[in-house]
């Protein structure tokens, strides 16, 4: 009975439950605290029922299960991948299904998206669908199968990746605000549009037969700009000539009438003396060396005559 | 002595009793804390609870906060308000172009109204199944009348009728449906590959169009070029003509303008340079004895 009475006054009742108090209000406080980071929000519940939202700072709530709280970011954008998955900077992890469309033309296209959202409405985000990301998700590809189903391949191919990524975004943006889920679209973007891979070759055939024919008409561009100045140059050349033919025709006439006009002013003066000068000029000059013969046609004979002679006996 | 030792026996007693007194307030305490925690139920924003007495439903409680039952007679369960997503298996359909084409749906639902719900279907599973067996029974019969290219080109419209249908089959159920998709859309593997070889063909087509066309095109310059400079050509030759023509008739009527002074003195002048140019290499000239020269020559 001693014995009883000493261990029972050694571990007394309130001396147990004290420190099981001090332990368990101890453990409430220190998980009473919470603190609500910049561009986050808190969510305050009182049994189960949203009492406060709190803005970033530290927070004392009750414990659990009187007072709940879940902390939300609303600044962060969310970055969504549709196709695939960036692993890291080279590789990516690919989803066939979920990124192979068919186009309106009964083709095949791979895209790869990113979408970028963020909460726009933490109450509707928090409790108004099991799964907001989950069905953005759905609602994104779905949207896009729906968009491609309307183009044509080589537009998604070619020119019409800015136009379909607005036009699914303009769709998600749509049916997400009215499914209010509390998740706001900022971006869509199509970062890869590509054929499948079994027809790629095809593709590049195509590409290769335009390089190919850019290739011809430059090499024919290459050929005019070759000949067209050379044929210019070389009429140029025919037009220099012409007209070197011209300045050399005039001249020579000139010179040959201002002799001639010389001789005539002479002329003009002693008419017969200028005669008579310039035949004997002319016959000193293509004599000498003649052989020639008078004829006398009454006689019928032929005299003989040098020019040398003549001056021989001249002299 | 005695008197003493049955004070000590009493105080003894006394303490005992306390202490057991003490422990059973502690523990009746716990007990009633105990029952009513347990009994004591949190609805949260996203829910709705259902209190029934001896399995009867009294009471649907769609508004957060703390409530209480009577233990042993009311019993609770509690159901979300949330929007769910049942996404569907691919499931393969043939259009009426004999096409086979996989089509993957999601639908998002929550409850409408939850007595039905809890009666009809009790569980989301079993909603899902049922979601499942409408979806796929409305594939199966919509999709022999559509062919496969109006089903990739009128997404939009059919899925406000796959919308519209699921909606009115399970209303009955107690299920809303918020909106109704074709998810994902893809043919079979040798569909595909009848795809992949018309591409193909088509593309070869293009590409030697296009060689065509650049061959033609090369060819159009390379002519048109040559063209071009025979024009370029004949055109400066005309022009030379023209100038050298010009050329010719100025200087014909210097000429004149100079020998028509005198064309007698010209034609003398001239006979003269001819003479000069004919008669420079020993020539053998025959005069008859009565021409001038002859005078001149023989002096007279």
């Amino acid at each position: 009975m001693n014995k009883f009475y000493q261990i029972s006054k050694m571990f007394t009742y309130t001396k147990l439950l004290a420190t099981l108090f001090i332990l368990i209000i101890a453990f409430f406080i220190f998980s009473s605290f919470y603190t609500v980071k910049d561009g986050e929000i808190g969510i305050l519940r009182t049994f189960g029922k949203v009492t406060d939202f709190t803005d970033p700072g530290l927070h004392l709530k009750f414990p659990y299960p009187i007072q709940e709280v879940d902390v939300i970011n609303i600044s962060k954008i969310n970055i969504m991948e549709i196709g695939f998955n960036e692993l890291n900077e080279t590789t990516k992890n690919y989803h066939n299904h979920e990124s192979q469309s068919i186009t309106s033309d009964d083709g095949i296209v791979f895209t790869d998206l990113i979408i970028e959202w963020r909460i726009s409405d933490p109450y509707d985000y928090l409790f108004s669908a099991k799964n907001p990301d989950h069905i953005l998700r759905n609602l994104v590809i779905s949207s896009v199968k729906n968009i491609i189903g309307k183009s044509e391949m080589d537009y998604i191919l070619t020119d019409g990746k800015l136009s379909i990524q607005n036009s699914i975004k303009t769709d998600v943006d749509e049916n997400i605000k009215s499914y209010e889920l509390g998740i706001e679209i900022l971006n869509v973007k199509i970062v890869d549009a590509r054929p499948p891979e079994d027809i790629i070759s095809s593709y590049e055939t195509v590409a290769n037969a335009i390089e190919q024919k850019n290739i011809l008409i430059k090499k024919a561009e290459e050929y005019r700009n070759q000949k067209i100045p050379a044929a210019e140059s070389e009429a140029d050349r025919i037009i220099k000539e012409a007209e070197a033919y011209y300045e050399e025709r005039i001249n020579k006439a000139k010179s040959e009438t201002e002799i001639f006009d010389s001789l005539y002013k002479e002329y003009r003066i002693s008419r017969d003396v200028t005669r008579s000068r310039m035949l004997i000029e002319t016959i000193e000059e293509v004599l000498p060396g003649a052989n020639i013969y008078i004829m006398d046609t009454h006689k019928g004979t032929l005299n003989y005559f040098t020019f040398e002679e003549e001056k021989g006996e001249n002299k | 002595m005695n008197h003493f030792n049955n004070i000590n026996i009493k105080k003894r007693d006394n303490k005992l009793i306390s202490a057991i007194k003490k422990a059973a307030l502690l523990i009746s305490t716990i007990v009633i804390v105990l029952i009513i925690i347990l009994n004591a139920h949190i609805v949260q924003e996203d829910e709705i609870m259902f209190v029934s007495t001896f399995g009867k439903t009294i009471k649907v409680i769609d508004k957060p906060g703390l409530y209480f039952k009577i233990p042993l007679i009311n019993t609770t369960s509690t159901i979300s308000k949330k929007i769910f997503c049942y996404e569907s298996q691919p499931l393969k359909i043939i259009t009426k172009d004999n096409r086979n084409l996989f089509i993957e749906t999601f639908v998002l639902w929550s409850i409408n109204d939850p007595k039905l719900f809890i009666h009809t279907l009790q569980s989301n599973v079993n909603a899902e199944i049922r979601i499942e067996n409408t979806v796929s029974s409305y594939l199966k019969i919509s999709s022999i009348n559509q062919s496969f290219i109006d089903i990739i080109n009128n997404n939009n419209e059919l899925n406000k009728i796959l919308s519209a249908y699921i909606s009115d089959e399970l209303e009955v159920y107690g299920i809303k449906v918020i909106d109704a998709r074709f998810r994902n859309m893809y043919l079979s593997d040798e569909n595909k590959d009848a795809v992949y070889t018309r591409i193909k063909s088509e593309k070869e087509i293009i590409a030697s169009q296009y060689l065509n066309l650049g061959e033609k095109e090369a060819s159009r310059i390379r002519s048109e070029t040559d063209k071009e400079v025979n024009m370029i050509l004949s055109k400066a030759q005309a022009e030379a003509e023209r100038i050298k023509g010009a050329a010719d008739a100025e200087a014909a009527q210097i000429y004149a303008s100079s020998y028509n002074k005198d064309p007698e003195f010209y034609k003398f002048m001239r006979t003269l340079e001819a003479y000069k140019k004919t008669l420079m290499n020993k020539p053998t000239i025959v005069i008859p004895i009565d021409s001038p020269f002859a005078k001149y020559l023989m002096g007279k």
